[in-house]
């Protein structure tokens, strides 16, 4: 019941959405996952930024000259491999109310972030101290759902592309496991090849780079 | 286009990273609140049961309690008193793999005891063991974590944040996990002076025995963060779809 409730919201919002698309857009970028809360050698150091590229898909709906909405999915590769049996894919939907000034977008929103891990069984022999010891391997797949605040911006470049920088925020109010992420990312806007409605600040940022590019 | 699915079918099927159990079906503790109990039985490590309790409660904070994908809290249990058992016994009545002494066994979910039997410490250098001791089906419903007691052993002189890494390493095969093969990993079967964190292996591995399930169930619930669960999460996601759903279709009805 609780699964089939927000996929309905899920739909739903999907299919009014796409009839009043304005912008699609994909992206290219990388994310660095719960910065300074992962080890990240024997000496102590943490994580403060790390490649993980991820790919996005991002939409745009216009309220009016300066607000809009915009949903987006985005997918993370990771880059490390250590072990063959176990596999993890991260993924993101996003729902962000950006705000227009000038060639900046400001944006706010929530989201939900999955994390899927999956693994096929088995046993691995490692050390234990006093030996070694044959340890079983997960099987099966679990997943973590977590919702997330999202802020940040896109600068426009040039009508056609924006670079993004953007931070989710992880249990905002619980300061015990409080954690961000940031994206960098590119985005390359489609609404001219796709002939989608631009907003009008978009046709003045197009005007100004037609004047300087 | 089938070159473009086969690249893309392996960039989504990359690795990620190594962890492994400590009960072979991936049993795990059912509660989302696990108390880590101390017993009063510890004569050599040089901290009294109140501050072994005391490193225990920083090790579940500094390590396990931070990671945002897991909906496990270890809090701080009590110190209480175990039967002599619990100093003397082995953990295990046969090994490889571990058949739990069924004298240890108890209903504390995690408890620390001290213990010197000699087939579980064969040298002074294995600080301590654990075993997920009480397991029924894919729950456990207890942990023994029995730390090296005798005499000259390496707990007593390690360094005070050493003795929370190793006390966490241990809450780790409590709650389910086994040895990681890498060194960033607190689950790396050696301890570390400098271990301040988590690694990725362990945070892989917490989140797939212990994940959020934001904002339908459980833990999650759209408090993000530590209130009580909740039915209004999804009651009020599904209503700013809706509500921006709505102002969508009206202006593109205007249009």
């Amino acid at each position: 019941m609780r699964n089939a409730l927000l996929i309905l919201s899920v739909l739903l919002y999907s299919t009014v959405t796409l009839s009043a698309i304005e912008d699609v857009s994909f992206g290219i970028g990388t994310q660095t996952q719960f910065v300074g809360k992962v080890q990240s050698d024997e000496s102590g150091s943490t994580n403060k930024f790390e490649f993980n590229p991820y790919l996005s898909a991002a939409a745009e709906v216009s309220f009016s000259e300066k607000l809009s909405f915009c949903p987006e999915f985005g997918l993370l590769i990771p880059d490390s491999t250590r072990d063959p049996l176990i596999s993890k894919m991260t993924y993101f939907f996003l729902g962000s109310l950006g705000y227009e000034i000038r060639d900046w977008v400001l944006r706010a929103g929530l989201g939900l972030s999955m994390t899927r891990i999956s693994g096929k069984g088995g046993t691995q022999v490692l050390d234990n101290g006093s030996g070694q010891t044959s340890f079983p391997m997960p099987e099966g797949s679990a997943t973590s759902r977590n919702v997330i605040l999202n802020l940040g911006t896109d600068y426009f470049l040039h009508p056609d592309w924006s670079a993004r920088i953007e931070t989710s925020v992880y249990n905002p109010i619980n300061s015990r496991n409080r954690s961000f992420t940031y994206q960098l990312a590119v985005h390359y806007h489609f609404h001219d090849i796709l002939g989608l409605n631009k907003s009008p600040a978009k046709v003045k940022t197009k005007e100004k780079a037609d004047d300087s590019w | 286009m089938v070159k473009i699915l086969l690249t893309l079918s392996f960039l989504l099927s990359t690795k990620a990273f190594a962890f492994t159990l400590s009960v072979s079906n991936g049993a795990f503790f059912k509660e989302n609140v696990v108390k880590i109990n101390i017993g009063d039985n510890c004569q050599n490590l040089g901290v009294t049961s109140d501050g072994l309790l005391s490193l225990a409660v920083e090790a579940a904070e500094q390590f396990w309690n931070k990671v945002p994908t897991s909906r496990l809290r270890l809090e701080q249990g009590a110190v209480i008193p175990v039967a002599a058992a619990f100093r003397s016994d082995s953990i295990c009545t046969s090994d490889n793999p571990c058949i739990p002494n069924p004298t240890l066994i108890h209903s504390h979910e995690v408890l620390i005891a001290c213990n010197t039997n000699a087939t579980n410490f064969t040298s002074t250098s294995i600080i301590a063991l654990t075993v997920p001791n009480g397991v029924s089906g894919q729950n456990i419903t207890s942990s023994t974590l029995l730390i090296n007691d005798n005499a000259g052993n390496q707990f007593q002189s390690k360094s005070r944040a050493e003795q929370i890494s190793i006390l966490a390493h241990e809450m780790g095969h409590a709650i389910g996990l086994g040895h990681s093969p890498v060194t960033d990993s607190l689950m790396y079967y050696r301890s570390i002076a400098t271990r301040y964190r988590l690694g990725w292996d362990d945070i892989d591995g917490i989140t797939f025995l212990y994940p959020v399930e934001q904002p339908l169930s459980g833990c999650g619930s759209v408090n993000l963060g530590s209130n009580p669960p909740s039915q209004m999460g999804p009651l009020m996601l599904g209503f700013l779809f809706a509500l921006l759903a709505g102002m969508a279709f009206r202006k593109n009805l205007k249009s």
